[in-house]
């Protein structure tokens, strides 16, 4: 049994839901397995958010909520002395409130930041997947059914944009969700196995408008637009739609990408843009 | 697809209707598909929320009390 | 360490309570057990020109707003009235004056015993009632400050004051003014305040439609009013099947930065032109329903003339004529008018298509109908073309009858739930966004019921203060929640409370908010947590207003909201409070009626169809009953009675029913309005043909020249009106809504780059945002989701933290409303105008002169120490481990008694 999180950046409103499920589960109550979370400060779960776009003709945002990735290989347990971090047996890694104290290595190691110090109690914190009321039997027994055990920020969650379970059976809603989903784990653990998987997190858009001549205020619909990569040797094609607007997604980050714009009758327009941001590229007149 | 039962006409919100056996009703929804009333006793709405469907032989038997 | 489960409803929606040993130890969402009712299956597309195949069912759980995970907190939290408390520096004078009312707001709070603080009450009440007549004492509440059919502003408080007798002060419709007093007369639909009817929209929406226009809507923001995250998938499986959506806003707002296919962002109270302009390119090209038009319009040529320029203005209103007015290119327009004209069409303004923040602008009522008129011109009613906005019309069992809050039937004010109704002897009213100009001037009139469902002639009723004959006001009850963030010009609200003509003032709450530091006395009021109730999800009255709200959740279900805990400290319920202080006035008998809260409960049991459907006992066993939607439930879409010219068979609870009619004069869509006509030919706010005018707080206006920005303040993402960002520090750490910066919650305020580099300003900078009426400390959010002359911040702060408490003076606690002009949308049409405003914004260099607390935590801390020299003060509370303290002592307690019970 491998017990994860699939975290569906695509789904995520950033509703906060997950946040407060998780502020009222842990702030001010300690278990077992962990100390009380502090009452501000520490976010087990964050809702990591930037806005795409530099322009305000194209704007988006992305979202992912971010917790501690239960990695297989983890850094905390790297960084700890004593046996002061585990990995159970299910997958969920676990920080000894005890064996941790004065171990702030712990708390540096993290590649995402999802392991907070607190200095009060001078112990390393973090997410538990809930490990603690998945192993009480009694939590949730009202209901009649094991499986509607979950994690509070899953079982908050409105959107779907966060699911659980067993990473190890294939029929399960997670490991479906991945197999058909993009995997793109985060940055700073790339190539690392993990329990927690991020899906769908965006990489960079590139964004414009076609119109016809700018006296005729009209938008130009159907204009094909090309884009290529030199660098990987991708290429990506597109027609503008109804309000003449164009746009890709998932581009490969920080290169240089040229656009090729193309409407019969018109001259051909040609662009360069680099994928370091997210970016609107031009609006564009056409010129016969 | 139309449902022919303008029940708005047929029994008046807050209008008062006697039944056969003497009872007097007062009509508290009317909408299209419901139609709920309370026994009217010594002028004050009495007892559970009666339920009546708008085509039901108990409808049909209602007089309004004018 | 039995752990006990309850459940409950909250503003936030419907909720599971775990407590041990008489403390709350999590608060969730009500998961559906195996017991509960199947789903309702919607048979729709997948993508769009698909087969009907795919099988759409909601998740068997209910989605509460996100609020609702934060109740545990803010029933133990720092800012919570523990203790009934009397003003330190008032004086019961024999006379009313001499009070020190000057000083309300500054003073400090001694504590109280109960019998202290109502017996002052009642000699108050007596000697105000006695010398100056019953009319002389006013009360009122916030909107939907609990939620729960007992505890209501509509069931426990009127029942008080009406037997009591007061001057009422009238609700104004304050989230969705302009198309209240516009729309129903171009349409009608009075009965149910100007809002479209929904009825099984949801699934003609999944099956038919191909664009949604969500103009002003930010619906996970606003979550369907009372709907929680209940409709959250609904817009995703839309979006997912390929559905456009074009997402209308000054402001890129949070479900259209996540959805919007294309953002278009006019101007604030430029959004009428947008509307013209797509008339005009749909009657220059011809790509309107004409037939429908033909046959269901009045007076459709004089509007046609006026939008193509052969009206009295000669003003063609061409794209171009628009993209002057809003900043919306014209191409764009063109684009959009093509995009509605050629494809299967549904939105509308804000949450159940007749809200937003667009309708409370200065033209907000032209704005309104010319909206409807769109949906007219592309034959509202047929499949795939209506006013849904997406969050509402969802599969319901329309045979299952209970109440909702603004039923008459489901008040303990009135009959049947009370044996004897509750009357109110006085006929004098205030109207609640001037009540404090009538208590500074003495002087008040106006126009309209406020909520006028019976008819459009309640429109234009006349109201007059003092009534003839009347006395003035000389006494507040102020209850729930406070105004200081919500009304307008609301340093008014602070000069009210200072006045002599306010003799007493008494506050009932639950946290220490704005208002309740003004008053004489202040009465605990304990949350539903720690009271009896019981409510049904987002029901706002199937008799009373905007029917069937219900259809904007996936899941029918009424809560028994039972009691989870005693009441903290000394906090009573709003309904003891009332009880206690009738028994006082000598009354207690007829008020109560012999009955407890739970009794009370029952009643609404036994009155209701909850009574065939489930036992008492089983009910309050399980803690909640949901109603399942019958399998094949019979479909009666919205509108399409009109559309297809039969009988209206969608549940309204309209007065008539004519063959295929609207509610308006002519039965049809109203070009021109005759109603308007009829009761206000020379209004000047709604002329007969809708038409754009330009705002009297705009761009146009000569005080643009000294503030050159609009500021927008739509209904708060973090908050619920304004109950929970004060209580709850978490809401603090959420960069979007605000930032603690030594010791305040700062609001987020949000500003174009452009603007920002033309200003010296930077992102995470304290801003000061100002005008004549007020000043207010925010940190700026640098953002290109907002149009370029408009600065956003939510409205609704629940933080008032005037610098100079009692004072009209700077706020750092982000009440932006104190900005907005108290002036109503006409001289005849009474709606408020929060989102017309004018104001400055610069960079706050001034940092060290900001206070390092909120302020008023001093205030009740003295008290809470008087009461216990070891209690937790607010700090510790906020930032330490004041909360774990507070639970420990209620634990202890708790087992003692429990020990000395056994």
């Amino acid at each position: 049994m491998k017990l994860g999180i699939a975290v569906d950046s695509r789904m995520c409103m950033a509703c906060y839901s997950c946040f407060m499920a998780c502020k009222d589960e842990h702030c001010a109550f300690s278990s077992k397995l962990s100390a009380a979370q502090p009452m501000m400060g520490q976010k087990w779960i964050d809702i990591r958010e930037w806005e795409r776009g530099d322009n305000s003709r194209r704007v988006k945002s992305a979202s992912v909520p971010t917790l501690c990735a239960h990695c297989q290989d983890p850094a905390c347990i790297k960084a700890a002395k004593d046996g002061a971090v585990y990995k159970r047996p299910d997958g969920i890694v676990i920080i000894d409130p005890e064996k941790s104290k004065g171990q702030k290595a712990i708390a540096e190691a993290c590649p995402i930041k999802a392991v907070f110090w607190n200095e009060e109690l001078e112990i390393p914190q973090k997410c538990t997947m809930c490990a603690e009321l998945l192993d009480d039997p009694d939590y949730l027994a009202y209901l009649g059914d094991p499986e509607l055990k979950k994690p509070r920020c899953v079982e908050a969650c409105p959107n779907k944009a966060l699911i659980f379970g067993d990473l190890d059976d294939p029929e399960s809603e997670i490991s479906k969700l991945v197999a058909s989903e993009r995997n793109t784990q985060l940055e700073p653990l790339e190539g690392q196995e993990t329990n927690v998987k991020y899906l769908n997190v965006p990489t960079v858009f590139l964004a414009g408008t076609v119109y016809q001549p700018k006296e005729l205020d009209e938008v130009c619909i159907g204009a094909k637009v090309t884009l290529s990569c030199k660098d990987t040797g991708e290429s990506w094609e597109t027609e503008t739609n109804y309000f003449g607007d164009w746009e890709v997604e998932w581009l490969p980050k920080n290169k240089s990408i040229d656009i090729a714009i193309e409407a019969a009758g018109y001259k051909p327009v040609s662009y360069q843009a680099v994928t370091d941001i997210d970016r609107y590229v031009a609006i564009t007149y056409l010129e016969k | 697809m139309a449902n022919k039962i303008m029940i708005q006409h047929m029994f008046k919100k807050d209008g008062f209707y006697k039944e056969p056996d003497g009872k007097v009703l007062k009509v508290v929804v009317s909408e299209v598909w419901n139609l709920r009333c309370f026994e009217i006793v010594d002028g004050k709405l009495t007892g559970p929320m009666i339920k009546i469907h708008p085509e039901s032989d108990r409808a049909k038997a209602l007089v309004e009390v004018v | 360490m039995a752990e006990k489960v309850t459940h409950s409803i909250v503003v936030g929606g419907p909720v599971a309570i775990h407590t041990v040993d008489g403390v709350i130890r999590r608060v969730r969402p009500l998961v559906l057990d195996g017991s509960d009712p199947k789903g309702w299956v919607i048979k729709a597309r997948s993508k769009l020109g698909g087969p009907q195949d795919k099988e759409y069912t909601p998740n068997r759980k209910v989605q509460p707003g996100f609020i609702a995970m934060t109740e545990k907190n803010r029933a133990y939290s720092y800012d919570r009235i523990r203790y009934p408390m009397i003003r330190e520096d008032f004086v019961e004078t024999a006379d009313g004056k001499g009070r020190n009312t000057e000083n309300r707001g500054k003073s400090g709070y001694r504590r109280a015993t109960w019998d202290e603080a109502l017996d002052l009450v009642v000699r108050e009440i007596k000697r105000i009632q006695g010398t100056y007549g019953k009319e002389s004492v006013t009360a009122c509440t916030s909107s939907h400050h609990s939620w729960g059919l007992l505890g209501y502003k509509l069931s426990t408080f009127a029942r008080f004051f009406r037997m009591l007798g007061y001057t009422e002060i009238k609700d104004n419709p304050d989230s969705w003014e302009g198309f209240m007093w516009g729309a129903p007369h171009t349409y009608g639909y009075y009965w149910r305040l100007g809002g479209a009817e929904a009825f099984d929209l949801l699934e003609d929406g999944l099956q038919n439609v191909e664009t949604m226009i969500m103009w002003s809507h930010d619906p996970d923001t606003t979550r369907g009013g009372y709907a929680g995250n209940e409709s959250t998938m609904w817009r995703h499986w839309l979006d997912d099947m390929g559905v456009q959506f074009i997402y209308i806003d000054p402001y890129n707002n949070f479900s259209s930065i996540k959805q919007a296919d294309k953002w278009i962002a006019p101007r604030p109270g430029t959004d009428t032109t947008l509307c013209e302009a797509i008339a005009y390119v749909w009657l220059t090209e011809g790509t309107y329903d004409k037939e429908y038009i033909a046959k269901h319009s009045h007076r459709f040529d004089e509007w046609k003339d006026y939008i193509l320029g052969n009206g009295p203005d000669k003003q063609p209103k061409t794209p171009k004529w628009c993209e002057l007015e809003s900043g919306v290119p014209a191409a764009d327009v063109k684009a959009l008018a093509r995009r509605w004209a050629t494809t299967k069409t549904m939105g509308g303004c804000g949450m159940r298509g007749g809200f937003g923040g667009v309708v409370r602008t200065a033209n907000g009522t032209e704005f309104s109908r010319s909206l409807v008129v769109l949906y007219a011109m592309q034959g509202m009613g047929k499949p795939g073309q209506n006013i849904w906005s997406g969050s509402t019309g969802a599969p319901m069992d329309y045979d299952f009858w209970f109440g909702g809050y603004s039923d008459p039937l489901s008040s303990i004010a009135g009959e049947p739930i009370a044996d004897k109704a509750a009357v109110n002897v006085v006929t004098q009213k205030l109207y609640r966004p001037n009540v404090p100009d009538a208590i500074l001037d003495g002087h008040y009139d106006w126009y309209g019921e406020g909520f006028c469902g019976g008819g459009l002639d309640q429109q234009f009723t006349e109201h007059i203060y003092p009534e003839p004959g009347c006395s003035k006001v000389h006494m507040f009850w102020r209850y729930g929640g406070t105004f200081i963030g919500t009304m307008l010009d609301t340093n008014k609200w602070v000069r009210m409370y200072k006045s002599p003509e306010l003799e007493f003032v008494v506050n009932q709450d639950i946290h220490f908010h704005g208002e309740a530091r003004f008053a004489d006395v202040v009465l605990p009021a304990c949350t539903s947590l720690e009271r009896y109730d019981i409510g049904e999800l987002c029901n706002s009255g199937n008799g009373g207003y905007q029917s069937h709200s219900q259809t904007g959740n996936s899941w029918q279900v009424v809560v028994f909201q039972d009691k989870a805990i005693e009441p903290l400290w000394e906090s009573r319920s709003d309904y003891w409070i009332f009880s206690e202080t009738a028994k006082k006035l000598g009354w207690g008998d007829a008020y109560t009626e012999g009955r407890s809260e739970l009794d009370w409960c029952k009643r609404f049991w036994e009155k209701s169809d909850l009574c065939d459907r489930i036992s008492w006992e089983d009910f309050i066993k399980k803690g909640y009953y949901i109603a399942g939607v019958p399998e094949n439930w019979e479909r009666h879409p919205a509108f399409r009675w009109f559309a297809e010219g039969y009988p209206c068979d969608t549940p309204n609870h309209k007065p008539f029913q004519e063959e295929g009619k609207l509610g308006t004069f002519t039965g049809k869509f109203e070009f021109v309005s005759e109603s308007l006509l009829y009761y206000a030919p020379h209004d000047e706010a709604r002329t007969p043909i809708a038409s754009y005018k330009r705002s009297w707080e705009g761009h146009h206006s000569i005080r643009a020249k000294k503030y050159p920005f609009h500021l927008i303040s739509p209904h708060p993402r973090f908050d619920y009106h304004t109950q929970h960002n004060q209580s709850t520090p978490w809401f603090w750490e959420i960069p979007e809504n605000r930032e603690y910066i030594n010791g305040n919650p700062y609001l987020i305020a949000r500003i174009h780059p452009k603007k920002a580099v033309e200003k010296g300003i930077k992102d995470g900078d304290l801003v000061k945002l100002f005008n004549e009426r007020g000043a207010v400390i925010c940190v700026a959010r640098v953002t290109n989701r907002v149009e370029e002359n408009t600065i956003h911040a939510y409205g609704s702060s629940g933080i008032y933290n005037p610098l100079k408490p009692g004072e009209t003076s700077m706020d750092i606690g982000g009440c932006v409303n104190l900005l907005v002009p108290g002036r109503l949308q006409g001289e005849i049409a009474p709606g408020m105008v929060p989102n017309s405003c004018l104001m400055d914004i610069c960079k706050y260099e001034h940092a060290d002169k900001l206070p390092n607390s909120q302020l008023f935590e001093d205030k009740l801390d003295r008290v809470a120490k008087e009461a216990d020299s070891d209690a937790e003060s607010s700090l510790e509370i906020i930032t330490g481990h004041g909360f774990e303290k507070i639970q420990a002592k209620v634990r202890e307690n708790y087992l003692k008694k429990e020990a000395g019970a056994v």
